[in-house]
């Protein structure tokens, strides 16, 4: 594929060495799936578009074709956030992004907000166990999807399902991520890269569980997306002008909210940096802690 | 326009004459040669192994065969084989007598037959004579059919196909009076059987196929080798209108190559008047006036004929001689598919029927690239022999040649299906299917291999939702189409995808012919959206889903729709977050003064 956000890891620096190996040896050396010790793997890598991602990553970014099992405490913690620089620039590609089983429907204005065209999107639903898992592999096969998210739910998928989905994925020539939840009696995953997610106060923390030639995990933290909400309770522009009601609830809101005889949206947040003085941000502890 | 016109004047003594050949296994050239009768006795000296042997010698060994049918009450010999002709039978004879004199006649023969190998016999030990009596137990001395319409209809149905792969218009000339299209068990059709006496044939445009098949000689040629295994007495007609193809067709006019209308006027003008299936009333006035050949009709004042026989016989006329030429349409013929085989023995174990599975598809493919259809849904009838039955639909993207892809979703049903029968019969139903719709495609595309474009993307993408459609059902596979909406609900409108045929077929995005959802880009919008919404608890001043919220960000008023009534609503979203840090995106409903979480950052 001609896509300039793809890189190739650099080879092996014992690939040299390898035109004096046993033919049968070399042709096993060219494979993927073949852990080589610290050596790199040779195949195409996506932009994490997290720079301490990815000097973390082997190869510098997300691997193509390649099994990415992605663990969560829960539905939310930080998905999108992690992958949507890749899928972003993915989905402004020709080609599909695969949701199987989502834990909801994506919302199309905040995929927009992080740069997924949403048009680009696909989702799959289905409740039958083998079924899901051939449809994955269908989409894995089709070679029309550049990603690929499923969504484990509660099928548990046992060691051998992962198996033939990490095989699928060998097959593909896009981002294949297997979102699973941590949960007791959580089976191994035989996925060459292992990420775990968790959202922080500092902001979304990943682990790098497992990857190819890494010995150790290892941490880096993400910062929220700028658009979301920012860490602090001042919300005093905002609801100086507009406010009319007081919420009374546990929040930085104290104004009153008018009511507007608009038709539609009448009110919009009024983000610091707009031609306003900055604010000092308030602490960012919240009202239970 | 150039015409071919395949007469067949003895179909309803040629469906069993082909039956009954199957059924003795009897193959030999005579046979062959008799059934192409006068056309193949033409290009005999062409055909290799095709021995010119007149029609009358080639009977030699065959049962005296006729077919008779019920004319106002009366039983009459529609047609006979040679065989039966030379024992004296003629048409329009009655049944009683027709049997009567073949009985007597074969009787007379046989003691002849035995009178001659006693007198010429040297070896009395040698069974001489055991053929004839075995022939005569084993076979009947002679075959008696009453027409049978439905079987014309079927046996014209397979010329015609044969006829397609030389040129797309075919058509069937005075078909079988049949009360329905399509051929079936029932036997309504028979009824009129004694009324339909005019001869039955196709008629072929094939202007556009001499090129392909290098000459009007060669096209001939092949055309009856490919109708040879259907051993039908086949007269062939040239003409430049379909009406005067027909009718030369009774001169055996074949030009070869060198087709001009001068000759194939000269043959025209000789054809006798009572050969004539058209406005019989009024060519036999004009026998009555003397007239013989259609020469002599052609060659009187048309505005007189007009007078006298209307304009339309004037128009037929012409349509004779090539003046007047009817627009060439083809005709809309109510095609359907539907096959069935029978199995050897019965099976419980799908995978079986494998072999018969990938026949029935061959057949369908066939029958789609004959009739230039697509197919965009079959299905599998599964049968036992007491009557048990499982359907299997299938669904498709348009199928116009890829059996294999057929195959393979058939494979997706089959692997999962259960039967608690034994399946004795196969039956493939084409029950979607349209015209073919060939594609475009680009001409200096890039290789698909190495570069998507978006129709390579919508094709793969197709392909696949065919699959998923067959694995989970039509209405598992979900694509965005925002809608005009306030209410984030509304708006994030997933629709089913479905499969397109090829008329329909569009890109996969076309931005600027939809609605452009993110019309708020400072206002933060959730990656997730809840719906319906979920009320949160309040106690205390405080918001709880799965644990507390603390309201982040605020508000966004949504305030619409206050031309519907008891509709206008008004929400305040918030942007709170939870004990882990995981933000939401909740509102407080003004109306309900009621909380809901809506959707969630992920």
């Amino acid at each position: 594929m001609t896509n300039h956000t793809r890189t190739t890891a650099p080879q092996p620096s014992t690939a040299a060495s390898n035109s004096a190996l046993n033919p049968v040896l070399e042709q096993l050396l060219r494979r993927k799936d073949v852990w080589r010790g610290h050596a790199t793997g040779q195949g195409e890598v996506i932009d994490s578009g997290f720079q301490p991602l990815n000097q973390r990553l082997q190869g510098g970014g997300w691997p193509v074709g390649e099994l990415i099992d992605v663990s969560q405490a829960n539905n939310g913690h930080g998905e999108w956030q992690l992958f949507s620089p890749a899928i972003g620039r993915l989905s402004q590609q020709a080609g599909l992004v695969v949701l199987l089983n989502p834990p909801a429907l994506p919302y199309g204005p905040g995929l927009a907000q992080l740069g997924i065209n949403y048009r680009a999107l696909r989702v799959v639903q289905s409740q039958e166990r083998q079924a899901v898992l051939a449809a994955l592999v269908d989409a894995l096969n089709a070679k029309c999807c550049l990603a690929v998210m499923a969504w484990e739910g509660n099928f548990n998928w046992r060691y051998a399902e992962l198996r033939k989905l990490q095989l699928a994925a060998s097959n593909s020539h896009g981002l294949c991520l297997c979102l699973r939840k941590d949960r007791p009696g959580r089976v191994q995953s035989p996925a060459p890269l292992r990420v775990r997610g968790q959202l922080t106060q500092q902001g979304l923390q990943v682990q790098l569980l497992k990857q190819r030639g890494q010995y150790q995990p290892q941490v880096c933290t993400l910062p929220t997306p700028s658009l979301w909400a920012p860490n602090h309770k001042d919300l005093g522009f905002n609801t100086g002008f507009n406010t009319g009601f007081n919420t009374g609830f546990n929040s930085g809101i104290n104004g009153h909210i008018e009511p507007s005889q608009g038709l539609a949206k009448v009110l919009t947040f009024n983000r610091f940096g707009q031609a306003r003085p900055p604010i000092k941000p308030a602490p960012g502890n919240k009202g239970g802690q | 326009m150039l015409w071919l016109a395949l007469r067949l004047p003895q179909l309803p003594l040629d469906v069993f004459t082909a039956e009954l050949a199957q059924a003795n296994g009897n193959c030999n050239c005579n046979g062959d040669n008799e059934a192409t009768g006068e056309t193949t006795s033409e290009s005999s000296d062409e055909t290799p192994g095709d021995n010119t042997t007149p029609v009358k010698k080639n009977t030699a060994g065959k049962p005296p065969l006729l077919v008779y049918h019920n004319l106002r009450g009366s039983k009459k010999v529609l047609h006979s084989n040679d065989t039966a002709e030379a024992l004296g039978v003629r048409k329009t004879m009655s049944l009683v007598t027709a049997e009567a004199l073949l009985q007597a006649q074969l009787e007379e023969q046989a003691s002849r037959h035995s009178e001659h190998q006693i007198e010429f016999n040297t070896e009395p030990s040698e069974p001489a004579s055991i053929e004839h009596p075995a022939t005569t137990l084993t076979n009947p001395p002679y075959h008696c059919f009453e027409r049978d319409l439905s079987r014309e209809w079927v046996a014209l149905q397979q010329l015609a196909a044969v006829c397609y792969d030389f040129t797309p218009h075919v058509s069937i000339h005075n078909p079988p009076p049949l009360s329905s299209a399509t051929p079936g068990p029932s036997q309504a059709g028979n009824s009129k059987a004694g009324t339909h006496t005019l001869d039955a044939g196709l008629l072929l445009e094939i202007s556009g196929s001499l090129k392909l098949f290098k000459g009007l000689a060669r096209l001939c040629q092949l055309l009856q080798q490919q109708l040879q295994p259907w051993q039908c007495f086949v007269q062939i007609g040239i003409g430049p209108t379909a009406e005067g193809a027909w009718l030369i067709s009774h001169s055996r006019y074949l030009p070869g190559d060198h087709y001009s209308e001068h000759d194939y006027l000269q043959h025209l003008g000789h054809i006798h008047l009572n050969k004539t299936d058209c406005f019989t009333e009024a060519f036999a006035q004009l026998s009555k006036m003397g007239l013989a050949q259609l020469q002599q009709v052609l060659a009187m004042p048309m505005v007189e004929l007009g007078r006298r026989f209307g304009e339309a016989f004037i128009h037929y006329l012409h349509a004779l001689t090539g003046k007047h030429n009817n627009a060439l349409v083809r005709k809309a013929e109510a095609c359907e598919f539907c096959s069935r085989v029978q199995l050897n023995h019965p099976v419980t174990n799908l995978a079986q029927l494998q072999p018969v599975v990938t026949s029935l598809l061959q057949q369908l493919i066939q029958f789609l690239r004959r009739e230039q259809q697509q197919c965009e849904a079959i299905e599998w009838q599964l049968l036992s022999a007491t009557g048990e039955k499982k359907t299997v639909p299938v669904v498709c993207q348009p199928v116009h040649s890829d059996w294999q892809l057929l195959q393979q979703l058939t494979s997706i049903h089959f692997d999962h299906l259960s039967i608690n029968f034994e399946v004795d019969s196969v039956e493939l139903v084409a029950t979607q299917h349209s015209h073919f719709n060939q594609e475009t495609g680009d001409l200096f595309a890039a290789d698909p291999e190495l570069a998507l474009n978006q129709q390579e993307v919508l094709r793969r993408w197709q392909l696949l939702l065919t699959r998923l459609h067959n694995r989970l059902g039509n209405s598992s596979t979900l694509e965005l189409n925002p809608l005009p909406e306030h209410w984030p609900e509304q708006l994030n409108h997933w629709q089913t995808s479905e499969i397109k045929n090829g008329k329909n077929k569009t890109a996969v995005a076309e931005p600027q012919a939809q609605y452009q959802a993110d019309d708020n880009p400072l206002a933060p919008r959730p990656s997730w959206l809840i719906n319906p919404p979920v009320a949160l608890k309040e106690r205390g001043h405080q918001l709880f889903w799965r644990g507390p919220l603390t309201l982040l960000l605020g508000p966004e008023r949504l305030q619409g729709q206050w031309w519907l009534p008891g509709d206008n609503q008004c929400r305040d979203y918030f942007i709170a977050e939870q004990d882990d840090y995981r933000r939401v995106w909740v509102y407080h409903d003004a109306k309900q003064k009621q909380w809901f979480l809506q959707g969630v950052f992920g």
